[in-house]
């Protein structure tokens, strides 16, 4: 058994932490000028996440979320797994990879670094200095119902005391972030 | 444009360091390490960034050890093997 403690849904329509709506916050620009108005917002000092793609941006600024909400740091540091799933992959980002290419140009390795979608688990793991397990599923849509019968699995097998993860979706312009923390009963 | 501030300019803009400005970055500090704090893939990145821009090729990566030491260090090679 487990219980949810906190949940976060984020999108073009606004946030919500745990039930409270709020709007986006105001930003000039696109997707990259909403993701860097949060990061200031959360008074984040952590240079690299300029350095990341809006997939892991979205995922990082949504674990710092739910730190906010939730102390994390109660639990070992491989106690907490890690569970994401997204529709696009890391398309998003491949198709910069691809139109380098297409230019002519050398590609870019910062660029290419980001070219899997579960790069993102690894930016949030390596932020918090968390070592627990943690798995990257391509679905077409979130099922909660599927994504917390895998969670059991981790449960079961003592491999967890608590998971992290959900929706974490980019394209272009478009994203999406559930984001859910459930623990161990 | 001097080409030590061009450098500085492009490695803000190329390795998305946002939260610099080229004043901050000294002629001869160390770019990697305990200096700018750049990582191996700004390593590859300045690479491409001297392929892309100024048309010089690294083939031996010791070499570039050297060559990335500082901003002084970048231009002075880049000076001597532009093409």
């Amino acid at each position: 058994m487990s219980q949810q403690v906190c949940h976060i849904k984020w999108n073009a329509d606004g946030l919500i932490v745990d039930g409270q709506q709020a709007d986006l916050l105001p930003h000039e620009g696109g997707l990259k000028e909403l993701l860097a108005a949060y990061y200031k917002s959360l008074g984040l000092n952590y240079p690299k996440f300029h350095k990341m793609d809006n997939l892991s941006k979205l995922g990082v600024l949504g674990v710092a979320m739910l730190s906010a909400q939730y102390d994390l740091s109660a639990y070992a540091d491989d106690a907490i797994a890690m569970h994401f799933q997204n529709a696009s992959a890391s398309l998003d980002t491949d198709w910069v990879h691809q139109q380098n290419i297409n230019e002519g140009k050398a590609a870019s390795p910062a660029n290419f670094v980001y070219t899997l979608p579960n790069i993102v688990l690894g930016e949030i793991a390596i932020r918090n200095k968390w070592y627990g397990e943690n798995l990257f599923v391509v679905a077409d849509s979130f099922d909660l119902e599927r994504w917390m019968k895998t969670n059991q699995v981790l449960f079961d097998q003592n491999k967890a005391e608590a998971v992290l993860g959900g929706w974490v979706e980019v394209l272009e312009e478009k994203f999406e972030l559930e984001l859910y923390f459930v623990v161990k009963q | 444009m001097d080409l030590k501030l061009e450098l500085k300019e492009k490695l803000i803009d190329q390795l998305n360091l946002e939260e610099v400005k080229p004043e901050d970055i000294k002629d001869d500090e160390p770019l990697f390490g305990e200096g700018l704090g750049l990582d191996s893939i700004d390593a590859l990145e300045i690479i491409v960034i001297l392929d892309n821009n100024y048309n010089i090729k690294i083939g031996n990566p010791e070499e570039a050890r050297d060559i990335f030491h500082s901003i002084n260090t970048l231009a002075t090679y880049i000076e001597a093997n532009q093409k």
